[in-house]
């Protein structure tokens, strides 16, 4: 089986035993990894309504046929399992070094089930597996339990994923973390890991990926590298992702009024500049380093020796576009090295930046309008006081006081406090938005509302994309379509997503499979993957079915676990004006939403309540699943 | 002239596309246990230093090598599988620590430019690896310097 490691390994922290699994070729065909792989896993052995701080729910670590290899973005896995945020699919993605050395240690994946009776590691070096006890490591961050375990172990190669505090203390947007600064962000799967006891995985392998055409593998990843390369924001530019990272087009988001800011009020913002790419570039910035196998280096490398939030260290990285939205325009906090701080004692944490700054928004909003008070918080929490945010930060991550409230998120959050509360809350299922402003770039709204894991940025695509004609000609995309409408969007947002699932499926890293307007480079993914694996006729349309087929898994995941009703809807905010900038007075009604979705629901073959139809899973070979929605499987 | 293999650490961005290049190319699979070139990574000092054999002049393994496995041949130091006796004893020689051993097959393995085409070069994008001739290999180091001086004077 080549590309593949040809086994999965399975742990079951209950019993403390281990064992391989062999992976299935001609399953492997149908849902090559990651998400495909995850999913299907989870639709299978998850019973229904099961607790996902519980025993029974599985934590998936989920690799594919191009990890291992120099494939550009390649060094890319998923972790999947239900989410203690929203109770639904939950699944993140993260780039590093461990997908390659987990194929080299002779796996594609590791499927963790029961809970361990006190805090363990789980250390892999190829055939050996043990369990081993890390109370010793309870409370330590990232970085420290990298570093203490690589001294256990006696090599300072192995790879580590773990989890710091917030994952033990089941803050349910703890991420789970890998190589320091990496992070499985989104869903809570860091708090899934902590219920487990298991605060680590240390990896190392000497074995080797073999591939089923190596010269065609080498020539058709040298004609992808230069595609990549001549992409703008890919290659040398002095604006492109390795210069200025993805903070790189703050300025521009808040010229198009489109950058988050002060919860949500509007999205533009006077201060962008100090924030961006750009004063990064000119402040604190190092340099920039890559993730396995990748041409780019969007990691920004910063350091902040001393002053008011000094401290700031090199190896846990910088911050990325995400996290300085979120810790800076959304709680309008102007100081970079303030948000370097939050983002580093988040990589120290294993908090989740996204849901962390939303929290801290929240919160500034509720405080602001006399819902949460200076003394249910203990001080003041003006917009923009960054020692505040740090400090409640702190709190978030060792629930204490108010921290242990937004430690469960803004929805349970805004439930537990009323007095309105809710109406400031900006997520849907449970997952706060994305930094990303769905009333000025309206096809994003569709995604956000019926995304399995919830508000996710990174399934559909961003609308100023299709500004110019020929977006994404393989697939018939061609018209220009205006950011503000939700116009034909159905139609685009469907193709986007399917192909995305693909990618997700394979891994590879959504900046070097840019999808719409995107590198061109379809049919060079095609190749790598045939070349890898030896798939015969490997076309873009199977590629699309196989996308399409592991994002009904998620999406019935997601289904299965809400009772049928699928929670798509936007939050109350959007359907409020935003207050200036090129975006102003743009709001996204409940009617245009249900327009939409009812067209985006057809096009999928879904109910009108948005469930995967019995004839859409059989026409995707997923009988066993439509079983499973009408009540009939609980998944065992 | 020869040509080597030059590193400027600056440029790396640690992706290791350089380890696996070479693998593939020296085993016919990706195994970074098996390459020439290994990057060192010092995260504390954001540092990233690859290292492969730098083809010494008058090179330690060649001189204790026992068996004449390690030749010194057109500026390269070259390896002759067929001599090779695993000793091991050019790894202790070597001052960089660049030769390695493949325990399945019970001998080293070094880099030899891939015949004056190195694999790693070709799949460096952040240009941190090149191929250039010998004589002429320190002289963008040169000029790096000398602009540093030029603008030096120039803000005097």
């Amino acid at each position: 089986m080549h590309g593949y490691a040809g086994r999965l390994l399975r742990v079951d922290l209950s019993s403390g035993k281990s064992w391989v699994e062999p992976l299935d070729g001609a399953r492997a065909r149908r849902y090559v990894g990651g998400r495909g792989m995850g999913a299907r896993i989870l639709l299978d052995e998850v019973p229904r309504g099961c607790d996902p701080l519980g025993p029974e729910n599985r934590l998936v670590f989920a690799m594919g046929p191009l990890a291992g290899t120099f494939a550009p973005g390649s060094g890319r896995f998923a972790v999947v399992a239900k989410s203690p945020a929203t109770d639904g699919f939950g699944e993140a993605y993260t780039g590093g070094f461990v997908a390659h050395e987990l194929k080299y240690a002779g796996y594609d994946g590791i499927v963790v089930q029961g809970t361990a009776p006190e805090l363990v590691y789980l250390s892999i070096v190829n055939n050996r597996v043990d369990i081993r006890p890390a109370g010793h490591l309870a409370g330590r961050g990232t970085l420290e339990t990298e570093e203490a375990i690589q001294g256990e172990l006696g090599d300072r190669e192995t790879r580590i994923i773990s989890i710091g505090l917030a994952g033990e203390k089941k803050v349910r947007y703890a991420c789970v973390m890998n190589d320091t600064d990496r992070a499985a962000g989104r869903t809570g799967l860091g708090a899934v890991m902590g219920a487990k006891n298991l605060k680590a995985i240390a990896i190392r392998g000497t074995g080797r990926v073999t591939l089923a055409d190596p010269k065609g593998f080498r020539e058709v990843v040298l004609a992808n590298l230069a595609k990549i390369r001549k992409h703008p924001w890919l290659g040398d530019s002095p604006s492109s992702a390795g210069a200025l990272g993805t903070a790189g087009g703050v300025e521009d988001l808040s010229g198009a009024g489109i950058l988050p800011t002060r919860n949500w009020e509007t999205g533009t913002w006077e201060h962008a500049d100090r924030i961006s790419g750009t004063a990064m570039k000119n402040t604190i910035l190092l340099g920039h380093r890559a993730c396995q196998s990748c041409p780019v280096g969007c990691t920004r490398v910063v350091r902040v020796a001393d002053g008011p939030f000094g401290g700031v260290r090199p190896e846990y990285g910088g911050p990325e576009y995400e996290t300085v939205a979120a810790f800076g325009s959304l709680c309008e906090n102007p100081n970079l090295e303030s948000i370097a701080l939050l983002n580093q004692r988040c990589n120290v944490y294993g908090l989740d930046t996204i849901s962390a700054g939303s929290a801290i928004a929240f919160a500034m909003e509720c405080f602001e309008k006399g819902i949460l008070t200076e003394q249910e918080i203990g001080f003041r929490l003006e917009w923009g006081d960054a020692s505040a945010m740090v400090r409640l930060l702190d709190m978030i991550a060792r629930r204490e006081g108010v921290g242990d409230l937004l430690a469960e998120g803004t929805r349970r959050a805004a439930a537990q406090i009323g007095r309105g509360a809710s109406e400031l809350a900006v997520e849907v299922k449970g997952l706060e938005f994305g930094m990303h402003e769905a009333r000025g770039k309206k096809g994003l709204a569709i995604s956000y509302a019926t995304a399995p894991r919830g508000a996710d940025h990174m399934e559909g695509f961003h609308d100023p994309s299709l500004a110019a004609p020929n977006a994404w000609p393989e697939l018939g995309v061609v018209e220009t379509m205006d950011r503000f409408s939700l116009d034909g969007k159905p139609r685009v947002v469907r193709l986007a997503e399917d192909y995305t699932s693909f990618i997700n499926s394979v891994p590879l890293c959504s900046f070097m499979s840019l999808t719409i307007a995107g590198i061109r480079n379809t049919e060079e993914i095609s190749g790598m993957l045939t070349a890898a694996t030896g798939w015969a006729d490997l076309s873009l349309a199977e590629e699309m079915t196989i996308g399409e087929r592991a994002y009904n898994l998620a999406r019935a995941f997601t289904v299965r676990e809400s009772g049928g009703a699928a929670d798509d809807r936007l939050p109350a905010k959007l359907s409020r004006r935003l207050r200036d900038g090129a975006s102003r007075d743009q709001v996204i009604t409940d009617q245009d939403l249900t327009t939409a979705l009812q067209e985006y629901y057809r096009l999928r073959g879904w109910s009108k309540t948005g469930t995967p139809t019995e004839t859409k899973l059989k026409e995707l070979g997923l009988a066993d699943v439509a079983q499973q929605l009408t009540g009939k499987g609980d998944g065992r | 002239m020869s040509r080597m293999i030059v590193v400027d650490p600056i440029k790396c961005t640690n992706c290791r596309m350089c380890e696996l290049a070479c693998s593939l190319v020296k085993t016919g699979a990706f195994a970074p246990s098996r390459s020439r070139i290994r990057v060192h990574v010092f995260a504390k000092e954001f540092k990233y230093i690859p290292l492969a054999c730098f083809q010494c002049a008058s090179a330690p393994c060649v001189k204790v090598c026992p068996a004449g496995a390690l030749v010194q041949e057109d500026g390269l130091v070259r390896f002759v599988k067929e001599a090779c006796i695993g000793c091991r004893m050019c790894m202790l020689g070597c001052p960089f620590g660049v030769i390695a051993f493949n325990s399945a097959e019970g001998l080293i393995a070094k880099c030899d430019t891939c015949d004056g085409d190195p694999e790693c070069v070709k799949f460096c994008t952040p240009h941190a690896l090149e191929f250039r001739e010998s004589e002429l290999a320190d002289v963008p180091k040169g000029r790096d310097f000398a602009r540093r001086v030029a603008e030096a004077a120039a803000g005097c």
